[in-house]
């Protein structure tokens, strides 16, 4: 019954590739939720299915089985319906190297139908909060690593959605850079967001996220808070849990 | 939460167009895309125009070298040969002394020879062939000219007293000389070299007269303005000789294109794959098909403006460097000339982004996206070169060969040839693969084995769905009308080649027509509809369709030829009255050719493969898959108005010329059926209509005999009297009452929901 009042809702997920004759399962009947306000922490080493789960969630990837439910609506039924409740921040995620940071975030403003001047009040908003102003307007192509992912935060929470699917959000930044980006993540936890995180930053995701799932070769292998991922362990951190995950005894 | 909701209320829809903006935006920022725009044609013309002027030049002393490059001039005299000779003589006798004792006369003798283009300055002005014709062979100058046989005419006019030409030389003018040219090059060529001459001979002459007796200057000869003869009777025999550049400015043109467009469509596609944009584009809530159609518009627009510079870059070289003079062939280039060939190349461009976006979509990477263009680029030469070949036509098969098509019907509006039916059918097939391509990249682009997997393969694009669904795609049913243009055509190509004087020659005929429209309008569309594993009586509309339609159907077959019949006539008459004779007497003629022809056939075969066969073949594609589907699509209007169209353009182009009379009829009967079919849920009472109507009208013809000896029945040549026309008017007005009033049977929010397959 507490599934209901879930933002996120994950339910049997499944997912095969074809990899020329093989078949890989890439993800096997992954289940979990998150409510407003928690930061879930979907960790495993690479290749558990992490990002494939994400993209399942998000539409962009058709599951095989199971579904995903944002704010009650389905991403198989209504893709559109959760897209426009999710802001998704990938390691991946490029920008436009021709446009200015402020056209960029302008373009998706609109694309999420956002009147202009909505967009234009919290672009104000988000380049204070995301300390934006020194570069956004510049083209995309001048910024570091750092400053582009600071506009892909900033562009998955332009049009203000109550759940955030953040896949490697510190992928390729240095300690300090990762350091801003999680305390952003913290924030965005007191704003009552749902938010899911993949990442291998373990320390720093054992203090943002309220609950965790370890995935491993496509399964759900342990999942709740870190007390009782200790208890079911008897690990003391998620450091050594991933560890015995990986050399199994 | 109060902020998106306020967002929500206040949203603006999709727009296309804002996406093409920003697409466009990025694509004109980025300066590869410039140095293709703009630097090209800047660079490339001037020095293609540099390259073909050397190659001119060197060819004409490829030319020279091989020995001396005689002039062949013909000359008449309105005074008789004898005058002609004489006076000629003393010219080349002074032309003479000029040529070679004088240094300037020597140096203008080689500078004449120079600028006209022959490299042999040795040879002097007697060397060159000269041939005079007889006072009674006026008419033979031009003739001489034309055929090629001579390269220029001269026309001497001296006047009714001809003074003895010794003397004239030097004293007095000597006449006036017309010279008689061909549009080609060598023509004007040795005119230039002959003006020069007498030009040069004058200031000769009057120098020493003005040296030697202080006599006032006069001109010599009174060089008149030159007469063009007319094109040669054969002008692809003129042309054969030599390419022509008719040919060869779309082929620049459409490359340059080409170029254009192929750096924002790897761009805007597997490039933004490569950068890790399209992913998040992806994951915003916007239609697939929205952004690549704003991919689409930002490519085209990036082709179409590379096509305009090109055509401006390219108009401006020839008329600077005044290469039309240059070559052969009656190249012109006029303002409608130019826009005619800017929107040919408009159409181009959109058929070729489509395929560029389709093949780009794709590809993972940059690379490989390159990869694959290459051999598309180095395929599309071929038919490029070849429509370079002189004496191709367009007609046939080459009016739907894609991008050839394009290409020769460009070179035939430059040369000012257009075959209007051939013409109409280059456009509409290429509109036709252009759109495949667009449905095919919407298939491709943005899937997730697009956006994911390592290796898509091809057989994806086929992929059949795991879902039954009750209705295709809109997509997939104008895939299938796209397949049906080029069958159609075929049927047609084959028809046309078939005997119709026996009666076994016309049952062939029909059983060859009978199977393709089989073939074409059901057995393709079935093909496509069950590959999609989609629910065939949902997609053809064979429900039972209630009693009242039927009814309609019924009424409206009967009644509708007498009103069809008067809007031919009406159209006849569009051209004035006495266009309308002559339309009537052909239509008539071949009326009652036609008619006589089927009277050898029994009328049960007629019925079958006149009326049944047909029938029920169009309204399973027409009413059925492809209205149905745009049903879902859009609103009924536009459904039902889009396939009457195009079921009108269908059988516009049954013939191999184009029956522009049956245009509005076939489309208007099309309005019919097609409101018929939505309202009735059904195609069957379409396929009653359809085969009464057209069983009326072929019978009407078939029984004309016996039909005129009945004393109520019109005489052949009279038109309708108007009790017939209101009667039938009546009758249409009641059936169309009836239909307005009923109800529309499909309940499309039941029907048309995609249904999990067990």
């Amino acid at each position: 019954m507490s599934y209901n009042s879930s933002m996120i809702l994950i339910k049997n997920l499944s997912k095969t590739y074809r990899a020329g004759k093989a078949r890989v399962e890439a993800v096997r009947s992954v289940s979990f939720s998150a409510e407003a306000g928690e930061v879930y922490g979907l960790l495993g080493p690479n290749g558990a299915g992490k990002t494939t789960t994400m993209r399942m969630i998000l539409g962009l990837l058709p599951p095989d089985a199971g579904w995903a439910e944002i704010g009650g609506v389905r991403s198989d039924i209504d893709p559109d319906g959760v897209k426009r409740q999710v802001g998704f921040v990938s390691a991946s995620a490029g920008v436009y190297q021709w446009l200015t940071a402020r056209e960029m975030l302008t373009f998706f403003g609109d694309i999420y139908s956002m009147p202009p001047n909505l967009i234009a009040s919290r672009l104000e908003e988000l380049s204070e909060l995301l300390r934006l102003n020194d570069f956004l307007d510049q083209r995309c192509s001048t910024l570091s690593t750092g400053q582009r992912q600071r506009i892909n935060l900033a562009r998955a929470l332009l049009h203000d959605p109550p759940v955030m699917l953040l896949d490697e959000p510190t992928l390729g930044l240095d300690v300090v850079g990762s350091q801003v980006i999680f305390q952003y993540i913290d924030m965005l936890k007191e704003q009552g967001k749902a938010i899911i995180m993949c990442t291998h930053r373990l320390e720093q995701a054992q203090g943002v996220c309220s609950r965790f799932g370890l995935l491993h070769q496509g399964e759900m292998i342990h999942e709740g808070t870190l007390a009782e991922l200790k208890l079911k362990t008897a690990r003391e951190n998620l450091v050594d849990m991933f560890i015995d995950l990986l050399n199994p005894v | 939460m109060t902020k998106r909701s306020e967002s929500e209320t206040a949203a603006r829809p999709f727009s296309i167009w804002r996406l093409a903006s920003k697409e466009l935006r990025e694509t004109l920022r980025d300066r590869r895309t410039i140095i293709t725009l703009v630097l090209m044609p800047l660079l490339v013309y001037p020095i293609l125009s540099l390259i073909f002027r050397t190659f001119l030049l060197s060819n004409a002393q490829a030319l020279a070298e091989g020995g001396p490059r005689r002039y062949n001039i013909v000359c008449y005299c309105d005074q008789g040969e004898q005058t002609l000779s004489k006076v000629l003589g003393a010219t080349v006798a002074a032309m003479n002394d000029l040529e070679t004792k004088t240094d300037l006369g020597a140096q203008a003798h080689r500078d004449a020879n120079l600028s006209a283009g022959n490299h042999n300055a040795n040879l002097r002005f007697q060397d060159h062939s000269w041939r005079f014709l007889d006072r009674s062979e006026e008419d033979d100058l031009l003739a001489l000219v034309e055929s090629g046989d001579a390269d220029v005419g001269l026309k001497l006019s001296v006047g009714s007293s001809p003074r003895e030409p010794l003397q004239t030389i030097g004293r007095e003018s000597l006449g006036t000389i017309q010279l008689i040219t061909r549009p080609d090059y060598r023509s004007r060529e040795v005119a230039s070299y002959l003006r020069k001459r007498f030009q040069a001979l004058d200031a000769f002459v009057n120098e020493q007269r003005l040296r030697s007796a202080g006599l006032p200057n006069q001109p010599l000869v009174a060089l008149e303005d030159d007469v063009l003869t007319a094109l040669p009777d054969s002008p692809s025999q003129a042309t054969a000789k030599s390419f022509s550049l008719a040919s060869l400015v779309p082929l620049i043109l459409v490359l340059m294109t080409i170029t254009g467009a192929v750096y924002p469509a790897i761009d805007l596609t597997a490039g933004e794959r490569e950068r890790g944009t399209l992913e998040t584009l992806m994951a915003a809530p916007v239609p697939k098909a929205g952004i690549l159609m704003s991919k689409f518009i930002a490519v085209l627009t990036v082709a179409v403006m590379t096509a305009l510079l090109n055509l401006v870059g390219m108009a401006a070289t020839v008329w600077a460097f005044q290469l039309d003079q240059f070559l052969p062939g009656s190249v012109t280039f006029t303002i409608t000339t130019m826009v005619k060939v800017f929107a040919l190349l408009v159409l181009f461009a959109a058929f070729f982004s489509a395929v560029l976006l389709a093949v780009t979509s794709y590809a993972k990477s940059f690379k490989e996206a390159q990869a694959y263009l290459v051999p598309i680029i180095l395929l599309s030469l071929g038919p490029g070169l070849m429509a370079m070949f002189p004496g191709l036509e367009l007609a046939g098969t080459l009016a739907i060969t894609p991008m050839m098509n394009i290409l020769l019907l460009a070179r035939d509006v430059i040369e000012q040839t257009v075959d209007p039916s051939a013409a109409a059918v280059a456009i509409l097939s290429t509109a036709l693969y252009a759109g495949v391509a667009i449905w095919i990249a919407a298939r491709t682009f943005g899937s997730a084995s697009m956006l994911y997997s390592n290796q898509g393969s091809v057989a994806e694009l086929f992929q059949r769905p795991d879902v039954v669904s009750s209705v295709i795609q809109p997509a997939a049913a104008l895939g299938c009308m796209a397949l049906l243009f080029p069958v159609n055509f075929v049927m047609i190509g084959v028809l046309g080649r078939l005997a119709t004087d026996t009666s076994a020659d016309l049952v062939a005929r029909f059983t060859i027509m009978g199977a393709f429209t089989i073939l074409a309008f059901m057995a393709i569309p079935y093909l496509v509809a069950s590959h999609q594993r989609a629910n065939l009586t949902e997609v053809f509309g064979l429900k039972k369709p209630r009693l009242i339609f039927l009814f309609v159907a019924l009424i409206l077959g009967l009644t509708l030829w007498p009103l069809v019949a008067s809007l031919i006539e009406v159209y006849g008459r569009l051209g004035g009255e006495e266009a309308h004779a002559a339309w009537h007497k052909r239509l008539v003629a071949e009326t009652a050719d036609l008619v006589g022809k089927i009277r050898q056939v029994s009328p049960i075969m007629i019925a079958i493969f006149l009326s049944i066969i047909p029938a029920f073949c169009e309204e399973f594609f027409f009413r059925g898959m492809l209205m149905r589907s745009l049903l879902r699509w859009r609103t009924a209007w536009l459904a039902i108005v889009f396939s009457a169209v195009v079921f009108g353009m269908f059988h516009v182009l049954s013939n191999s010329v184009i029956a522009l009379d049956r245009l509005l009829p076939t489309t208007l009967i099309g309005l019919v059926l097609g409101y018929l079919a939505w309202k009735s849920d059904s195609i069957l009472p379409g396929v009653l209509l359809h085969s009464l109507h057209n069983a009326t009208v072929v019978f009407l013809g078939y029984y004309q005999p016996q039909l005129q000896q009945l004393s109520w029945f019109p005489g052949e040549s009279q038109s309708l009297p108007w009790t017939w026309l209101a009667g039938a008017g009546c009758c249409v007005l009641m059936a169309m009452f009836v239909l307005i009033r009923s109800k529309v049977e499909s309940d499309r929010g039941e029907s048309y929901r995609l249904e999990a397959s067990p």
